[in-house]
Parts: C-alpha cells; sequence; structure tokens
C-alpha cells in the first residue's frame, strides 16, 4: 500500500461512515468508479468497523499469558495422544484437566497435564513414572486406572479412566456426613491404600479433592505419584503462585510438614485427615489445642459403641508422631471395620441438626474469642484452671511474598496493618519494602539506591520505618512509611528496635542475621529520634534488640562467653540494670520478640532440630522466665527472624530455604558455553554437591548431605541409578575418582579425626589411606592421571604422597608453606591446580597454579575457587561467589559463563568434554503470615 | 551486595536520556521493567481471580513507580503513560515472536488458526501481525500508528492520546476509527 491509496481509503472511509448505512453502498459506487479493487477495500474496512474488535485487548491477553510465564493454552480441540481433548475441566497448581474421547474405543478419558516445573524436576518426573507404572499394574478398583502417560507441548501428561461422580470435597461441603457413610468411604480408601503401601507407592497428598466417589457409592483414589517427596516452604511458594489452594498445610502430617522424610504412614494420618473432615465438616488441629480437636471428632462420632470406637481409630490415625499411629492401611482398616460391626442404633437426625445450629452459633463468637485470647491468658493467669486455647500453634499460615530472592526481616506495625521488609531488589542489593494490608504490591521505600538498605522496623503507628543502611558512611536511617528522603539517626549500629512511644530506637553494634554470622563485641544502644542522642544501655555482647510492649525492657541475643555456636537470649531493664538471661540451651536461641501479651518472649531456635520460632513465659515486670519454652513449629525448613504486631493477632515469619544439586548440561568447548539448558539431575531433597566424573566419563560421585549425616554416593551420568557408598553417621566428603576408575579416595571423620579413604565404587572394599599425625586432620584427596601420586593436605600443608604405599614413612612431597587448597592436577602433570585463602578473609583470594618441578607458585587471578583444567591444557573452569567462569590460563583472562541464572559452586566436565558437570545452589527465603485460628469455645 | 559490581544505573536517569533520544538507554531500562513486572506480575496472579485479564498498563505504571520513585515529575500522566505503552509494546511482542517461533518449530500443521474476534486467552500469533502492521502503517502515515500503539499498548483515552500527540481529540477519534478498522481487517 502507498501513500496516495491510504489517502484515498481514508477520504472515502470517513465520508462513507458519516452517512446512514443505506446510503452507503451508493456513494461508494460512485465515489470508486471503476475501482472495484478500491470498492472491495472500502467495503472491507466498513465492514470491520462494524464488526466488534477486541483489538484493545490483544495485547492485555498476551501479557497476561508474558507475566505468568506462559501458562498452558487450553488444549480443547486438540489430540493428544489417541485421544481428543473435548473440554477443559479444572486448571490449578498441579496442572489442568480435561475431558477427552477416546476415538478408538469410544469412551471418556480423563488427561491431566502436568505443570512445566514437573518435567524440570527429573528426578520427579522419573519417580512418578515409575510409580505410575506400578499403580497401572496394580488395577486396583480402588485405585484411578492410569491408560497412559506421554508429552503434550513438551508437558508431561497422564491420561486415566474418567470417573462420574463427586469427590470428597463436594461431600465435605454439604456438611458433617453420617456415621456409616464414613466408614463405608474411609474402608475402600483404606482398600486402596494398603494395596499401594504393599507395591512400595506412598500417596503423599491425601486431600478431599483426590479422592473421587461415583454414583454407586464406589470409592477412586487419585492423583498417586505427583506429590513431591518432600515439601518445602518452597514448594508451597509455587503451589500458591500457581492458584492451588492454600489449605494444603491442613492435609499434611507433621513430618510431612517439616519436610521430613515421609513413609506410608504419612497416608495414615491422610485418612485420618479426611475421616475427621468428613465427619465434622473441618480440617482437624487447625487452631485447636489436641484435647480440642479430640473433643470435636468424639462430639461428632456421637457416645455410641461405633462412635466412640470410631473417634479412637481416628484419634489414632491422627498422632503426631508416626509410631503411634496405626502403622499400616489394613491395620487401620480393621479397626474400622470392627467398629462398623458394633450393636449400635440408628443415629437420631434430630441431634444432628441440634449439633450443626450450636456449631454455628459458636463459630460466632470464636472471632472475638482468638482476639482476646491474648488478654485472657495474662488476666487470667493464676486464677483460671483451665489452660487457654493455644489460637497460634496451628494457626493459619499464608505466604506473604514469593519474589525470586530472599526477602527477610519483617516489622509489623503495632496494628499489624503495615508490614516492612528487606528484600534482594532488581541492582542485587537489598532494598526496604512496604507492604500493606490489603494491598498486593509492596511499595519500594529506597529506591535508587545501590548499597544495601537492611533490617527495617516500622514504628508502633506505622509512619516511619528506622532501617541499618550502608549509604553515606552507614548508619540507621528514619524514612516516612509513605517514601522520602531518609535521615541519619546514628552513624553506627544494626537491627534498629522501635520504643512503643516511638520516640526511641534501640540499636546493636553489629548485625546478625543468621546464628553463623561471626561478630565482635556488641553494644547496645538507645538512640533518641529526635535529638540522635545516644545512651549505651549494654557494654556487653548484645544483638537484635526488642522492645517490651510496656517499653520498660529489652530483649536481645547474645554470645555466651567461650562463644561456639551457643546463642541465647537475655532482657535487661531500659532504664540500666543487670541483665537477666532467659534462655540458657546449648542451641542458637536469637532474633528475641515480645508476645502480643507482654508476657512470653518469642524467638527463633534450633534447639528442636531445625530453626523454628519458640515461645517462652515471661514475668511482665523482670523478663524471667516463668515457664518452659514451646515451639510453634511453624511449617519451614528454617524459620527466622519473625515479627509480631503488638495490638493485633499476626505474625509474620520467614521461611529460608537452602538445597544443593547436581545438575548437567550440554557444553560447546571451544565456545567455552553451555549449548543445553542446566537440568537438575539429582533429588532435590539431597543436599548434593561436590561433583567428579568417572575416568570413563559414564558415572558420577558426589558428596551427599543427610538428615545428620554426610555420605558417598555414585549415579550414572543421567542421574539414574543412585547408589550410596557410604551410608552412617560419619561425615564422609569430596569423593574423587581413582585414575582407573576402580577406586573412590575421601575425607572421612569415621576414625575420630579427618583422614582420607577410599572405597570401590560398588561401596565394597572401605579402606583407611591416610594416617595423619596426631591430632592434625588429613583432607582433600586429588588423585592425578599417575596412579602413585596424589595430592593432601594435612594440616596447614599440601603433600604429594603415593597413594600405594603406606602413609606413614613414605617420603612425601611437601608444598612450600602457603595458604593454598590444591585442587586438581594438569593432565601433563606439570602442574597442581588451587586457590589461595586468606585467613579471616570473606572470599579466597584467586586461582593459583602450583609448578611441581619448580616448586613455586603462580596466582592467575584475583577471584575464584574450585578450579577444573580444561584438556587444551590452557583454560580452566573455576566458580567465584555461585557464578562458573572460563579462564584463559596464558592471557589470564576469565569471563562469566551464563548459566540461566542458576547459582554454581562447583563444575566439572566429563572426559570429551561434552557434559558440564556442576553442583548447584538454591536459595530462597519468603515471608509468611501466621493467624490465630478461631477455636470453638469450650 | 556482592562486592564489586557497579552500582545500578538510576532508572530515572535512564529514562530522561530515552526521552531525550538515547536509544541505548532503552536496552537499559528494558531488562528492569521486565524483571519488575514479573515481580509484581506474581503477586497480582496470586490474587486475581481466574480468567481476570491483567491490564498491561497498570502493570507498567506500578513498575514505574516502583522504579523511579515517586519523587521523578513527569510532565503529566499521559506522557509516561505513552512511554510505558511504547515499552510494553516492545516487550509483549518480543514476547510474543518467541512463542509463535517457538510454536511454529512445535507443530506448524496443529497450529489451528484463529479467529481475532475469539481472543479469550493469550495469541501470541495475532500480536505478532499487529505489530508487522503498525510498522506498515508508520510508514506511510506514522500519526495513525502511533494513536494504535497508545490504544493497544497503552489503554490511553482519547483525551490523553490527543495530550500526547498535540492534536484535537476529534481527530484522534477519527483516526482510531479508520485505524481500528484496517487493522482488524489486516488481522482477520
Amino acid at each position: 500500500m502507498d501513500a496516495e491509496r491510504w489517502a484515498t481509503l481514508e477520504r472515502l472511509f470517513n465520508a462513507a461512515v458519516t452517512r446512514p448505512p443505506e446510503t452507503r453502498e451508493a456513494y461508494l459506487a460512485e465515489a470508486c468508479g471503476e475501482d472495484a479493487e478500491l470498492l472491495r477495500e472500502v467495503r472491507r474496512l466498513l465492514a470491520a468497523d462494524a464488526s466488534e474488535s477486541r483489538l484493545s485487548r490483544l495485547a492485555a491477553s498476551v501479557a497476561h499469558d508474558w507475566l505468568a510465564e506462559g501458562p498452558a493454552d487450553d488444549l480443547t480441540g486438540r489430540e493428544v495422544g489417541p485421544f481428543v481433548i473435548t473440554a477443559r475441566l479444572a486448571a490449578g497448581g498441579m496442572g489442568q484437566v480435561y475431558l477427552a474421547r477416546d476415538a478408538a474405543l469410544e469412551r471418556q478419558v480423563a488427561i491431566k497435564v502436568l505443570p512445566l516445573a514437573f518435567a524440570r524436576d527429573a528426578d520427579r518426573a522419573r519417580r512418578f513414572e515409575n510409580e505410575a507404572r506400578v499403580i497401572a499394574a496394580l488395577n486396583h478398583p480402588h485405585i484411578v486406572t492410569i491408560l497412559q502417560i506421554g508429552d503434550v507441548d513438551g508437558r508431561r501428561y497422564v491420561a486415566t479412566e474418567f470417573i462420574e461422580g463427586e469427590t470428597f470435597r463436594a461431600i465435605i461441603a454439604r456438611g458433617p456426613a453420617p456415621l456409616p457413610l464414613v466408614i463405608d468411604l474411609c474402608l475402600q480408601v483404606c482398600a486402596a491404600l494398603a494395596a499401594a503401601h504393599a507395591a512400595g507407592i506412598v500417596h503423599r497428598d491425601l486431600k478431599p479433592e483426590n479422592v473421587m466417589v461415583r454414583p454407586d457409592g464406589y470409592v477412586k483414589v487419585l492423583d498417586f505419584g505427583l506429590a513431591k517427596q518432600r515439601r518445602t516452604a518452597l514448594d508451597l511458594s509455587m503451589a500458591t503462585l500457581t492458584g492451588a489452594v492454600m489449605g494444603t498445610m491442613d492435609y499434611m502430617s507433621p513430618e510431612q510438614a517439616l519436610g521430613q522424610e515421609v513413609d506410608h504412614r504419612t497416608d495414615i494420618f491422610g485418612i485420618g485427615v479426611l475421616a475427621f473432615e468428613l465427619l465434622t465438616g473441618t480440617v482437624p488441629f487447625r487452631g485447636r489445642t489436641d484435647a480440642d480437636t479430640r473433643a470435636a471428632l468424639e462430639h461428632a462420632c456421637g457416645g455410641t459403641p461405633t462412635g466412640r470406637a470410631v473417634a479412637a481409630a481416628v484419634n489414632r490415625a491422627l498422632a503426631k508422631e508416626p509410631d503411634q499411629r496405626f502403622q499400616s492401611a489394613a491395620e487401620l482398616r480393621t479397626a474400622l471395620s470392627e467398629a462398623a460391626g458394633l450393636a449400635d442404633p440408628p443415629a437420631s437426625e434430630s441431634r444432628r441438626g441440634h449439633r450443626r445450629r450450636a456449631l454455628a452459633a459458636g463459630l460466632a463468637a470464636v472471632v472475638l474469642l482468638g482476639a482476646a485470647a491474648a488478654t485472657a491468658l495474662v488476666s487470667n493467669r493464676g486464677a483460671a484452671p483451665a489452660v487457654p486455647p493455644d489460637v497460634w500453634r496451628g494457626g493459619l499460615v499464608q505466604q506473604v511474598t514469593d519474589m525470586p530472592g530472599l526477602e527477610t526481616t519483617p516489622s509489623l506495625s503495632a496494628d499489624g496493618r503495615v508490614l516492612v521488609y528487606a528484600a534482594s531488589g532488581p541492582g542485587g542489593d537489598f532494598d526496604i519494602f512496604r507492604l500493606d494490608e490489603g494491598s498486593r504490591v509492596p511499595v519500594l521505600l529506597t529506591p535508587d539506591s545501590p548499597v544495601a538498605d537492611l533490617q527495617p522496623a516500622v514504628s508502633p503507628d506505622g509512619r516511619r520505618v528506622a532501617f541499618r543502611s550502608d549509604r553515606d558512611g552507614g548508619g540507621i536511617f528514619v524514612i516516612n512509611a509513605s517514601g522520602g528522603e531518609p535521615r541519619r539517626v546514628s552513624e553506627v549500629g544494626y537491627h534498629p528496635a522501635w520504643s512503643p512511644d516511638g520516640r526511641s530506637l534501640a540499636l546493636s553494634g553489629v548485625s546478625m542475621e543468621r546464628p553463623e554470622g561471626v561478630y565482635l563485641l556488641s553494644e547496645l544502644w538507645v538512640v533518641d529520634v529526635e535529638t540522635t542522642n545516644r545512651r549505651a544501655i549494654a557494654t556487653r555482647d548484645a544483638v537484635q534488640p526488642a522492645w517490651s510492649p510496656d517499653g520498660r525492657l529489652i530483649a536481645f541475643a547474645r554470645i555466651p562467653d567461650g562463644g561456639g555456636w551457643q546463642r541465647d537470649i537475655w532482657v535487661i531493664p531500659v532504664s540500666g540494670g543487670t541483665a537477666v538471661r532467659v534462655t540458657t540451651d546449648p542451641a542458637a536461641d536469637m532474633a528475641p520478640f515480645w508476645g502480643p501479651d507482654g508476657a512470653s518472649i518469642w524467638f527463633c531456635s534450633d534447639r528442636g532440630g531445625a530453626m523454628n520460632v519458640w515461645r517462652v513465659p515471661v514475668n511482665p515486670a523482670t523478663g524471667r522466665p516463668t515457664g518452659p519454652a514451646d515451639p510453634l513449629a511453624v511449617p519451614a525448613a528454617y524459620a527466622c527472624p519473625a515479627a509480631v504486631a503488638r495490638d493485633a493477632p499476626a505474625v509474620v515469619y520467614v521461611s529460608a530455604t537452602a538445597r544443593t544439586a547436581i545438575a548437567r548440561a550440554g557444553f560447546d568447548a571451544v565456545r567455552g558455553a553451555l549449548v543445553t539448558p542446566p537440568q537438575v539431575i539429582t533429588p532435590m531433597s539431597r543436599g548434593a554437591s561436590s561433583p567428579d566424573v568417572s575416568p570413563d566419563g559414564t558415572r558420577i560421585a558426589f558428596h551427599n548431605e543427610g538428615d545428620r549425616q554426610e555420605d558417598i554416593w555414585v549415579m550414572n551420568l543421567d542421574g539414574s541409578g543412585l547408589t550410596a557408598l557410604t551410608r552412617d553417621a560419619a561425615s564422609d566428603r569430596m569423593p574423587r575418582w581413582s585414575p582407573d576408575g576402580t577406586r573412590l579416595a575421601f575425607f572421612s571423620n569415621r576414625s575420630g579425626k579427618s583422614e582420607i579413604w577410599t572405597v570401590a565404587p560398588d561401596g565394597s572394599a572401605l579402606r583407611q589411606l591416610s594416617t595423619g599425625p596426631e591430632g592434625v586432620n588429613v583432607n582433600v584427596p586429588v588423585y592425578s592421571r599417575d596412579p602413585r601420586r596424589m595430592s593432601v593436605h594435612e594440616g596447614q600443608v599440601t603433600h604429594i604422597i603415593d597413594p600405594t604405599l603406606p602413609y606413614t614413612g613414605q617420603a612425601k612431597d611437601t608444598l612450600p608453606h602457603f595458604s593454598y587448597t590444591g585442587f586438581r592436577f594438569s593432565a601433563d602433570l606439570r602442574f597442581l591446580w588451587g586457590w589461595q585463602r586468606v585467613a579471616g578473609g570473606p572470599y579466597p583470594d584467586g586461582i593459583v597454579r602450583y609448578d611441581i618441578a619448580r616448586r613455586e607458585y603462580v596466582a592467575l587471578t584475583d577471584i575464584g575457587t574450585g578450579p577444573f583444567p580444561m584438556a587444551d591444557g590452557r583454560r580452566l573452569l573455576f566458580t567465584h561467589i555461585r557464578d562458573l567462569y572460563l579462564l584463559d590460563a596464558e592471557t589470564r583472562a576469565y569471563r562469566r559463563i551464563d548459566t540461566g541464572g542458576l547459582s554454581v559452586t562447583q563444575a566439572v566436565l566429563t572426559p570429551d568434554e561434552q557434559t558440564i558437570v556442576m553442583s548447584v545452589r538454591f536459595d530462597e527465603s519468603d515471608l509468611w503470615r501466621l493467624t490465630p485460628r478461631a477455636v470453638t469455645a469450650p | 551486595m556482592t562486592p564489586g559490581s557497579s552500582p545500578p544505573p538510576s532508572v530515572t536517569a535512564l529514562l530522561d536520556s530515552w526521552q531525550q533520544g538515547d536509544a541505548a538507554a532503552l536496552d537499559a531500562i528494558l531488562p528492569l521493567v521486565e524483571q519488575e513486572l514479573r515481580r509484581l506480575a506474581r503477586s497480582f496472579l496470586r490474587h486475581e481471580r481466574r480468567g481476570h485479564t491483567l491490564q498491561p498498563t497498570a502493570l507498567v505504571n506500578e513498575a514505574y513507580l516502583r522504579l523511579a520513585g515517586q519523587r521523578h515529575q513527569w510532565k503529566n500522566r499521559a506522557h509516561f503513560l505513552a512511554v510505558a505503552a511504547q515499552l510494553m509494546r516492545l516487550i509483549l511482542v518480543d514476547y510474543a515472536r518467541r512463542r509463535h517461533a517457538a510454536k511454529r518449530l512445535g507443530h506448524a500443521a496443529a497450529a489451528p488458526e484463529i479467529e481475532l474476534d475469539a481472543i479469550g486467552v493469550a495469541r501470541p500469533r495475532q500480536l505478532v501481525a499487529l505489530d508487522d502492521a503498525l510498522v506498515d502503517l508508520a510508514r506511510i502515515d506514522p500519526r495513525k500508528a502511533r494513536i494504535a500503539e497508545l490504544k493497544c499498548f497503552g489503554g490511553l483515552t482519547a483525551s490523553e492520546t490527543a495530550q500526547v500527540l498535540g492534536v484535537s481529540e476529534s481527530t484522534v477519534e477519527k483516526d482510531w476509527r479508520l485505524t481500528r478498522a484496517w487493522l482488524h481487517d489486516q488481522l482477520r
């Protein structure tokens, strides 16, 4: 089209549209004359003008898709395998469910398309397929039949029989179900699970949505093998992100919620929850004490012999400790069927109706009770004989933030409406964000700040935010909660905490966000926000101050004399005086804050194994503990720190995860770049790191960190054939293949101190190789191509030894003393590559090459660890602060290799250099909100 | 927090340079805006009803406020929306092209033809076609192409569009009617 034609079109179109439609044809016929093409074009424009255009929604719909990171398109109408999809039935966090037709067999099938994330987790996908095969082979009447598994648009799908009927959810929605029906349904679920367990399959995700009842009363259990081996806070965040309901926690067994390994007894708990919810219409424990939960169950079951027996069975299924539950689904089934066989008068409908009304009335009273419970706790102390219901434990948890990266150090205003926190921003540095109650979008309070802004504290009235910033020489700054210019109130300090009147801030001299943070003596100060006058109130070590609600006491964390891992909570009067110790156990107790009642101090502690939130009752006047501490057991692998609102029932805590895994990717040795995206090949629930590829390039040995042990594992290059070579309480680290591939060397504390050990790749013939001097650790065994040369570390020095000779007595080549870690020999055995360490420094000081003949070190870079020399004898891979680099040893130039955003801690190549095997790390921390649950009045 | 990393450039400064004709500044802005949009989008999506369509302009606006802060004075809201619309077009068309290309490789024959009026979910191919048509149109009638851009990618009202382009509102309305019909015909 040219401009002239366009101008003509415009003139004719504009003239035509202003005329009444019935006169347009005549006008155009005359205006266009002989030009039939022009007439057609204008006609088309007029038709388009009349039609309803959705042009403006086009961008919006693509934007939606883009923002949602490409959710699956609706597949309706598509052919998928032998099926034609006819309708979409549901879409949710675990994918989309379609109704499809199997043309050949003239039947309807259900097709579940799994989310992309599922395919990305190789282990999960593989396990799912294994389990699906087993389930299909079982062909159990109460387990949905799997027809086919395949791929569509790069996503996995599962085709199953289509079940007409309703889910348990639909039954529950109608209110408490009659006892006989519940027994019948649960017996069928037990039968399905008993069969699956016998075949070694654990469901892990039993919930009302996953169990269906056909109109003829037949029960079918769905979705085997889809749950993750272990749930993490991260998984839950994904579930939330993709729209899954946030009630998932309710259906998890305690061990599952804590992210521990689960077995078939997690399903016993799951059946218990199903039964409980069918009977009572609500999930157990949520916001209730165990006693209340039991009472609700007994009430729902009624006082008949059958009712009592069922209540007892469900109670036992719901035991917190797996050992206390039924040990098999068959056992539970027996208990239920025995209960059903007991003589029992028919249930009276009028009783049921009455009970339901009573529950509704109770519920209205509950909301008030939740808010007032804290007050009751104080005023009733000592007077009331009954323990008030604990509204916090088992309260509702909801995810507050889910941005990638780290969100931490939450702080709430007194009314709980304003939340501030620090988050790693787009530039990689930390910034302060504000998130108001009911708002969806966090507000960045520290824009355009290239330095770290940390540890925000919002004033009790929610109007101002104090924070630590490295800007302008560093210090504590105060900014309006609506934004603006920050004002410095102190040149020193960390962890600001507001006084209840909002006039002063308590500060600590140094920062401690995680217990492993090493710090020097830290003073505690109080600074007047108006005048910026500062006075010290504790001169010994004190961090993370928290002001009591009455303003008279400050709680803080302190390292006891002697240091080590232990941190304790202390309290000191603001007016000065003697500090009182609140906790004394050897765990790391830190990040204290005052409970909303002022009569308890809440803190984070790893005394229970994992870092979680604990409470200890204290005398509000002195801060002295008045009872033992108890855990809140919020669902998180690592929960710390936390914040509470003074006048409202709200707690926000940080849930952090850090996992390591082995990933592999295609590698182009010529370009020095990844050619396929990295794929994680180890189970994500394991802490896998330190990979080493066998000389024939077929297997990977790695270090695996379990719950309380560290072992050496091997697997095939694709992640299959996982085998543990060591599996005991000893810590075994850094496996290295011998040049002939027949042994693996590693270092271990199994003899009481660190020594080098070797083992055959099938786990046999475990032998101690080194015998270092008394009290000196030997570690980092590095094989070379020469079977008679290995480098090891002995205390502060590096030796080159002959691993075939006895360690003691042989002539060792001891390297000139240097703060150096030898890590890989060059192929020609001229060099030993490693890195130098700087004592006390935060980072290693760069890659160093040791010339074995000349006995001299050459420093090649100023960053990096873990060098891996390439076959060309010139280039090396190394890592630096979770990035992968390629170094040219001749020019000493290095550049970063794009790993698609993965944090890489170590990298090695297969002998053909076509595959790179990496140890990768996933760090994530998000904020979660804990809301006390309504409790039924006693 | 990484030692040695240079401080990120000020978004405000970059937006200013871009407005003043520094094309390179845009390259620096886009990844920042895109990253910010994704973060915002997640918190939006978490709370939106299923099937609710996000307004790109609302997101860009939020992203801008967060990236540049509220201290920066724009001449007026319409001018900022015009910038936002242009950014959004670049981002979305780039995304749509990638999506479209990926799909073509995957199953060319299976991809069903899509009616414009049936837009309910994302239609990357249509968006690419829209962008192509606008490029064509801009060569012979830049003002109408710009109006379409502001309309389709920024959701500007006729009055805001008139303000940005310095023409009367009735001109905008007249131009948009033709452009809309023409685009609709092109994408048919």
